[in-house]
């Protein structure tokens, strides 16, 4: 619209500039007075027309400085938002390394802690065996055989049976060590 | 587009007014001499203009280019708002 009105009146100002000198004549006094009217409303036309198209020029620099603006805080808030969707994935992701860095500070943990229960049976049972040997050892110093050791130790008379078999076993096994 | 439109504008106004004085001019002989010092006046501020161009741009803080082309098209206006009326019927 404000275009359509910029061009008329341009093209009014034109004619108004350049018809009446061709058309009216100077020798007449009417027309020369006419022609001096033309003219003046033809510099009227051309004034307002370039005001309007000064307006309408600076109104379109500050819609293409507006939309420049909008574009350039879409590009930041775009590029923000990426920045945080990536920190936010860096900081799980560095969760997730403790995490599994502590699930491995457990195991290991628990690694170290049935290590030492093992150690703990291992010495048990030594001293066990020890224990039975220095009883063993007090009994032969008192001049009991093995029978009668095998007897009062694991309560288990001689014979064929399993039980005295296994006892005999342990009994040779503590002094073999010894 | 529409920039170009308010620069023939310019260029418009310049002849107009040029052509309104030349009207003018011929109304009256008295008329006819203040024009001619006016026309004598703008032929000599011109020439200023060109001669003294990087003062006067510093001033005006616009580009040279752009200055030469105003007094450019301000001479040819003011040229041929005056042919225009010289060569009336």
């Amino acid at each position: 619209m404000s275009l359509l009105k910029v061009s008329i009146l341009s093209l009014s100002g034109l004619t108004l500039w350049l018809a009446p000198p061709f058309i009216f004549s100077r020798k007449i006094p009417l027309h020369n007075f006419l022609q001096g009217v033309t003219l003046a409303s033809g510099f009227a036309c051309c004034f307002e027309a370039r005001r309007c198209a000064l307006g309408h020029a600076k109104a379109e620099e500050f819609e293409a400085l507006k939309e420049a603006a909008i574009n350039a805080d879409a590009v930041d808030e775009i590029s923000t938002s990426v920045y945080v969707s990536e920190q936010q994935r860096r900081n799980e992701a560095e969760l997730l390394i403790a995490s599994t860095s502590d699930r491995e500070l457990l195991e290991r943990a628990l690694a170290l802690s049935s290590e030492e229960d093992e150690t703990e049976n291992v010495q048990l049972a030594e001293n066990a065996d020890s224990e039975l040997q220095e009883r063993i050892l007090q009994l032969q110093a008192r001049g009991y055989g093995k029978a009668k050791i095998i007897l009062e130790i694991w309560g288990v008379s001689k014979g064929g049976s399993p039980k005295y078999k296994a006892a005999e076993a342990e009994y040779k096994r503590v002094l073999g060590e010894a | 587009m529409i920039k170009a439109i308010a620069l023939g504008n310019n260029f418009l106004l310049t002849a107009i007014a040029s052509s309104f004085l030349c009207w003018l001019a011929s109304l009256h002989h008295s008329l006819l001499l203040f024009v001619q010092a006016l026309f004598a006046l703008k032929l000599i501020v011109s020439a200023s203009a060109w001669l003294l161009d990087d003062a006067i741009i510093a001033i005006l803080k616009i580009d040279l280019l752009q200055f030469r082309f105003r007094l450019i098209a301000a001479t040819i206006g003011a040229l041929v708002g005056a042919g225009v009326m010289l060569c009336r019927s």
